[in-house]
């Protein structure tokens, strides 16, 4: 394998390093939201250190690829691609780490279960981590079939941030004494809505290395 | 407007070029890149007829500039030198002054008297952005020069005799960066005023300078379109593997 080539291997698998942290770090947010686990939710913050070195990492060798091999074509759809998706998943790793602390947050700790439920955050978890890993895969695969079903369950995302948004409402007339919680539950879900954003620009991304196609503010792939 | 029709054209049993159509617009910049030995240069130096001077070669096909076809036998070859300058990768300016370098084509042609000559010379040491670097000593020798300079002298000199197209078979590759960047630049100017092409080797030069590529393999032009899009997102996949280093 050629010199370039190579460094564009080390590049990927840096990326997907970063990107499996990353998951994890929604996984167990999910889990320490779902169980009011605390010891899972400090692990969301410690992982945040380790993200934030990779996006430093990823961003300096692409710095440095453009520099040192002036790509063009498909190395250069990679390059640009990559920027933005290194930019894109320490904001989701932000995303995860806004919700361990609000998990470790004293004052409003325990959601009741079954606002849990009612919210479908658990679902809504469970999106945002299939269009995460379905993602991954995308890109590691280079292979973007997938991009339409992962940009539609964004759209499910979405129908469940709004639903959430009218049940809490709902949940607060009736419950006033808890207004401080409830308004700390919106910051939660539109967190879980942006992770949904975020993921949907990173496919965006994808298309356009593999594809050269420009998806972004079409709405849905072609 | 250049337009190349079916060319095919051999140097003994030698397929050079294969039945390469293309056409170029005028006032345009077209880059021609490939690996050595694909045909871009042999391509290249048919419009102004200079495979004519090598022996036992061989051509079929239609090449038209501004619709007539040059390689018609009622073609002055002179003239069409005259309207399409070539560039060589080395400078080779003549054993003359720099102001005999740039007048020698009108002197030899007989074009316009000693006035017409010193504006001339003037105007295409300007157009080559010679001037203010050489006014002061217009006949010294054109060896005194660097070889930036020899280059864009040589650049005036084929300005002089007021081409509409001028041919470039790597111009800057014997030179060091900052020259080069001055004779990427002038490029960039004198395509307001003339149709050029150019063959590099250097990639990145084709995408700074041209507004169309041409890729050239094996005697073929695989692939030919706007040089922005040859190099984000190329048709084939041979000329990605070659942009992107992978051929080979």
């Amino acid at each position: 394998m050629k010199h370039n080539q190579q460094e564009l291997l080390t590049l990927k698998e840096d990326i997907n390093q970063m990107w499996r942290l990353v998951i994890s770090q929604v996984e167990k947010a999910k889990q320490s939201l779902i169980g009011n686990n605390e010891e899972l939710a400090l692990e969301v913050v410690r992982l945040e250190k380790r993200v934030n070195a990779f996006e430093l990492k990823i961003e300096r060798s692409c710095e440095n690829y453009i520099a040192l091999f002036n790509p063009v074509a498909v190395d250069l759809r990679l390059i640009l691609s990559l920027i933005k998706i290194n930019i894109t998943l320490e904001r989701i790793g932000d995303y995860a780490e806004g919700i361990a602390r609000q998990v470790l947050d004293k004052d409003c700790s325990v959601l009741h279960h079954e606002l849990i439920e009612e919210l479908e955050l658990e679902k809504m978890f469970n999106l945002l981590l299939q269009m995460m890993e379905d993602s991954f895969v995308a890109l590691s695969s280079e292979n973007t079939r997938s991009s339409g079903k992962i940009l539609m369950k964004d759209k499910e995302v979405n129908e469940i941030y709004h639903r959430a948004f009218n049940q809490l409402e709902a949940y607060l007339l009736q419950n006033p004494a808890e207004i401080q919680c409830g308004l700390k539950t919106i910051l939660l879900i539109r967190k879980m809505e942006r992770i949904g954003d975020h993921c949907s620009n990173i496919v965006e991304e994808i298309v356009f290395y593999v594809e050269a196609k420009v998806l972004k503010h079409i709405g849905t792939a072609e | 407007m250049i337009e190349a029709k079916n060319i095919n054209f051999y140097y003994g049993d030698f397929h050079a070029l294969k039945n390469i159509s293309i056409a170029i617009k005028p006032n345009t910049v077209t880059a021609f890149i490939g690996p050595s030995g694909c045909g871009k240069s042999t391509f290249l130096r048919l419009f102004n007829r200079m495979n004519d001077l090598i022996e036992n070669t061989r051509l079929s096909g239609e090449c038209l500039i501004e619709g007539k076809n040059i390689y018609d036998k009622s073609v002055d070859i002179d003239a069409l030198r005259k309207r399409v300058g070539m560039v060589f990768q080395k400078p080779n300016p003549f054993p003359k002054s720099i102001f005999e370098n740039v007048a020698y084509g009108l002197r030899v042609n007989d074009m316009g008297n000693k006035q017409f000559i010193q504006q001339r010379v003037e105007e295409s040491l300007k157009g080559a952005a010679l001037w203010d670097e050489v006014k002061d000593k217009l006949h010294k020798s054109a060896y005194e020069l660097s070889g930036g300079q020899q280059q864009r002298l040589c650049i005036a000199r084929a300005l002089a005799v007021a081409p509409s197209v001028i041919l470039m078979d790597e111009p800057a590759s014997a030179l060091d960066p900052i020259s080069t960047s001055k004779i990427e630049e002038l490029i960039h100017e004198l395509k307001q005023q003339y149709t050029i092409v150019i063959v590099t080797h250097n990639m990145q030069q084709a995408a700074r300078v041209s507004d169309n590529t041409g890729f050239f393999m094996h005697g073929e032009l695989v692939e030919y379109s706007d040089t922005k899009k040859m190099f984000l997102n190329p048709n084939k996949e041979s000329t990605q593997n070659y942009i992107t280093g992978r051929f080979g």
